[in-house]
């Protein structure tokens, strides 16, 4: 039994609330999914930093003071991973953040934006809706991350 | 994480942070800089070859140890850091890093991380560089 409970580990997906305390659960959920899955471990670490990133950012940046509810879903798809993270924080699009000017000094760059930046660059794909239910839904997907074969 | 502190005498005296483990929290890091830098060390050689994986977190870190060390000297002026670091002649004379894994070296490029602080593979040259 895992600290985040049984039920919520059930089909690949981790409820939380979105506070700091509780993010040390993201990582624990991606490892035990992800070698459940049967991922690489180059695979493993790639999407637990992008998932670690939009968790993050959806924790600071969309929630903030007032917390609510984080869900994170990962499901294999063939020899891919999908990720889902979805929460209800204000509307925010992160596909459509422009990548960091990473040649310009530290000081005179926009702030934040780099986690996403990482996130895009260590994962396939990444997209993002808003469901009819008003809930930020972004889906990244990491090809050729199972072995072929690999329990689901 | 596990930090450890070591000192070493170079030309100027060199604080080494030795950390194992994922920087996944800039918290630790930091307050482990900030107090080497209050106990006197003005030059850190940040050791990376035990991390595995970094992000944002430990780019944050590295940003506010470089900032820490950043002194008022004219060579180390907003426009003399910015030209240099567009012109690809400015280092961080203060904070270096030992040994990052292919993964780690990855993350500071997509960062922009390498273009002002420089990356040694060997602990004794690294030392004497600063």
């Amino acid at each position: 039994m895992n600290e985040y409970g049984q039920d919520a580990l059930r089909g690949g997906t981790l409820r939380m609330t979105s506070t700091l305390s509780e993010f040390g659960a993201v990582r624990r959920f991606v490892e035990d999914r992800l070698q459940a899955l049967g991922a690489s471990r180059d695979a493993t670490l790639d999407v637990l930093l992008a998932v670690e990133e939009m968790v993050m950012n959806v924790i600071i940046h969309g929630y903030g003071d007032t917390p609510g509810p984080i869900e994170i879903t990962i499901m294999p798809q063939g020899d891919s991973l999908e990720v889902r993270v979805r929460d209800r924080a204000r509307p925010f699009d992160p596909t459509l953040v422009p990548a960091p000017d990473t040649s310009l000094p530290l000081d005179l760059r926009a702030p934040g934006g780099l986690g996403i930046h990482l996130a895009r660059h260590y994962m396939d794909s990444m997209s993002y809706r808003r469901t009819p239910e008003g809930e930020n839904e972004l889906i990244m997907v990491k090809r050729a991350a199972l072995n072929r074969g690999a329990a689901t | 994480m596990e930090i450890t502190v070591s000192h070493e005498q170079g030309r100027v005296p060199v604080t080494v942070l030795h950390v194992a483990g994922a920087i996944t929290s800039n918290t630790e890091l930091e307050e482990a800089a900030r107090q080497a830098y209050e106990a006197g060390a003005r030059n850190i050689l940040l050791d990376l070859s035990d991390v595995p994986y970094m992000a944002t977190a430990g780019l944050r870190a590295l940003h506010y140890i470089y900032t820490l060390l950043r002194t008022d000297s004219p060579e180390e002026s907003d426009e003399v850091v910015g030209k240099g670091i567009r012109a690809g002649t400015y280092v961080s004379p203060h904070l270096k890093l030992l040994g990052p894994s292919a993964r780690v070296l990855e993350a500071l490029k997509i960062a922009g991380y390498d273009m002002f602080l420089e990356i040694h593979r060997d602990r004794a040259q690294a030392i004497s560089s600063f």
